[in-house]
């Protein structure tokens, strides 16, 4: 007697839900974490109803969580989550283990739209900066947002004309070098103050949004993200190469725009809202395959999205240096967790082969 | 048997920046129900652009084809994908999917946008993969196959696919002969029992005389040349293929083998399987065989029953004796090279004409 398919998933079932279960668990502590830890500690009291301490040091701590750690764990788990699924997106569609959200250069060019606005027009802005700091803030997140989409629709528009992926991927990086070329020119002729900002922006932040901010942002990044969950089928296909997709029924030339456009916008909104963040979305795909040992991506794209909320949340945390008064900038944080992946990764494959 | 595929006066070809560059003019086949083909030609001869046009990943230039009675350039996407199945070259980059998962995604044309499987999908999955062989390493992961297996995960996939006709690219490529042999089996099972039409090219010439139906020749020229691999040896097609390429057919056993140019003679006395693999050594070192009443001292004989035993003499003298070729070769390549005169044609040793018959 043969054991029919269906009995074989169940078997395997439990461990996945399991891993899941054990994911969402990972995503709840390291958010709570990043509300509890900090320059000062609150008491876990707070959060669950106790009623130790004064009136006055429940009004500190309710001001603490709210106006700032709130919104930062809001933000790392929108732009984990967007950037791990744009990863894993982009490592699928360039099947290349070490494409990411910045090789496309939509981060470079949210940074030269930075640069334009802070390094060209700063000297003129700075007065607005002075007086209306929110404008300029806004100013700031919209060019960051016009650079990056610019990029990608000159993305599409040549994946359009060109066959196959690798032609998209080697234009995506040599536009990642141009503009990172401009900004180096336009840092070259700009004031201290102004490269200093820039400097600041470049290192990029999750605490940089004010909490009506940080819900819109999680509305523009994390409800996409939640829709990109229906893609698993059409991943699978083009991880057998395109000509098998295509075999299969599905129309390879608009899952390739598709799979672009998503990637790209996702990549646009964090990049605008916070910053270059590095090695997130390399690395999180790379350490769900690890860990759960699967290339199904009906099963690995909730992972990663769950994985890359942790992961940002938790390099969030060790940024803020607990207990301590400084912080660290969030992109070397993420350097030191996603180095390590991808150099083991590309150990592992030199050793299988 | 009735036809599954046709196509008439096709041109294959590409089409780049509005420039059309034609690769094969002229075709004409069919494919029917339940049989082999293999499409033979050498590299560079259009076998890839017309396997490319008949899956539809190319349109042809000119010409139609028709499938199942339909032409092919009418279908949808998701209809083609349930009249053709493939098998690539294309690596799938997917190490971590297991057997059963890839298999399963030949469903595809038959499942939701979520890729939702219902229970008959995973019985066509399961029956799939039993049908190929390689149900038992259905949960191994790609990248813990061996080639031939990969290949037959693959074929399993095409099968799950539900298809009429299955087309493969290259299957027995990067494979050993077992493997090679095992997949051609396993391709004519699919035809004779499952009445599955097969399309597959190939370089293994011997492998296709056996197993094919059906051959397709393409040449350099114009047109495509079909019928039954016997008929065609017959008709000297395939032979007219293989011209000056060093490659010639043995009429003894309708195979074809290396065609070595042989300047030197030597006398052999002998006969059977033993004669048969001196003569493909020497062969190899550009000696022809000559036969037993060569008037020249040099020669060699064969004796025994069980096991031979290959004696070299010159006239009365025994210079080797030996059970195995090799020491008997490498003595006949020293005297080659000390005294190439030995191995001389008769006719230039005696320098007389009159003693050849």
């Amino acid at each position: 007697m043969r054991p029919t398919l269906i009995p074989l998933k169940t078997r395997i079932l439990p461990q996945k839900n399991l891993l899941f279960l054990l994911l969402l668990f990972l995503v709840a502590l390291s958010f709570l974490a990043n509300l509890v830890w900090g320059s000062v500690n609150i008491p876990l009291d707070f959060f669950f109803g106790g009623d130790e301490g004064d009136e006055w040091q429940r009004e500190i701590h309710a001001n603490i969580v709210t106006r700032t750690r709130l919104p930062q764990a809001l933000v790392a788990t929108g732009a984990g989550m967007s950037l791990a699924l744009a990863g894993l997106m982009l490592q699928t569609l360039f099947r290349n283990p070490l494409a990411g959200p910045s090789v496309l250069g939509i981060s470079s060019g949210a940074s030269l739209g930075v640069a334009f606005v802070i390094l060209l027009a700063g000297p003129q802005l700075s007065t607005l900066f002075r007086h209306f700091a929110l404008w300029g803030e806004l100013l700031v997140i919209a060019a960051a947002f016009t650079g990056a989409l610019l990029i990608l629709l000159l993305i599409l528009g040549t994946s359009l004309r060109l066959p196959g992926t690798l032609g998209i991927l080697i234009i995506g990086i040599m536009v990642g070098y141009l503009s990172s070329s401009l900004v180096s020119m336009l840092k070259f002729f700009s004031s201290e103050t102004d490269l200093h900002s820039y400097i600041i922006w470049g290192l990029g932040s999750f605490a940089r949004l004010s909490p009506q901010r940080a819900v819109i942002f999680i509305l523009l990044a994390g409800l996409p993200s939640l829709g990109l969950l229906t893609l698993g089928k059409t991943l699978n296909l083009m991880a057998l190469g395109e000509n098998y997709a295509a075999n299969l029924g599905l129309n390879t030339a608009k899952a390739r725009i598709i799979i672009l456009l998503v990637a790209g916008y996702l990549t646009a909104v964090v990049t605008a809202f916070c910053g270059p963040i590095a090695f997130i979305g390399m690395a999180v795909p790379h350490l769900c395959k690890f860990l759960l040992r699967t290339g199904d991506h009906r099963t690995l794209l909730p992972a990663t999205l769950l994985l890359g909320a942790a992961t940002a949340l938790l390099c969030n945390l060790a940024a803020r240096l607990p207990g301590m008064d400084a912080t660290l900038p969030i992109n070397s944080v993420t350097a030191f967790v996603g180095a390590p992946v991808i150099i083991s990764l590309i150990l592992s494959r030199r050793f299988q082969h | 048997m009735s036809t599954l595929l046709n196509f008439n006066q096709l041109t294959t070809g590409y089409l780049q920046n509005r420039k059309t560059q034609e690769v094969s003019t002229q075709l004409s086949a069919l494919l029917r129900r339940g049989e082999l083909t293999c499409l033979l030609g050498a590299n560079g001869c259009g076998k890839s652009t017309l396997l490319k046009s008949l899956c539809g990943f190319l349109p042809p230039l000119s010409g139609h084809i028709q499938i199942n009675g339909r032409p092919l350039e009418m279908l949808n996407r998701k209809e083609r994908a349930r009249q053709i199945a493939v098998v690539l070259t294309d690596r799938v980059d997917n190490p971590l999917l297991t057997v059963a998962e890839m298999v399963a995604l030949g469903r595809s044309p038959h499942t939701n946008f979520l890729g939702k499987m219902k229970p008959a999908d995973h019985e066509k999955t399961w029956t799939a993969m039993e049908m190929a062989g390689i149900a038992h390493k259905r949960e191994s992961p790609l990248n813990q196959l061996s080639d031939g297996e990969r290949q037959k995960a693959l074929i399993a996939k095409a099968l799950a696919q539900d298809t009429p006709l299955i087309v493969l690219d290259e299957p027995t490529a990067f494979l050993d002969l077992p493997a090679r042999v095992s997949v051609m089996h396993l391709l004519r099972k699919l035809c004779k029992q499952h009445e599955k039409s097969i399309l597959l090219t190939t370089h293994d010439l011997d492998l296709a005389l056996q197993m094919a139906d059906r051959l397709w020749l393409l040449g350099k020229g114009p047109g495509i040349m079909t019928g039954a691999p016997e008929d065609l040896l017959l008709q000297g097609k395939l032979q007219s293929l293989f011209e000056n390429h060093g490659i010639e057919m043995d009429p003894k056993t309708g195979l074809f083998q290396v065609r070595h140019s042989c300047f030197q003679k030597l006398r052999v006395e002998g006969h059977g399987y033993p004669y048969v693999l001196l003569r493909r050594a020497l062969a190899r070192h550009g000696i022809a065989p000559a036969p037993a009443n060569h008037p020249h001292p040099l020669h060699v004989k064969i004796t025994g029953h069980e096991v031979p035993l290959f004696h070299l003499h010159y006239d009365e003298t025994s210079l080797v004796q030996s059970p195995s070729i090799e020491p008997l070769l490498q003595k006949i390549i020293l005297l080659m090279k000390q005294d190439p005169s030995l191995f001389q044609d008769h006719k230039h040793f005696y320098n007389n004409p009159n003693s050849v018959q």
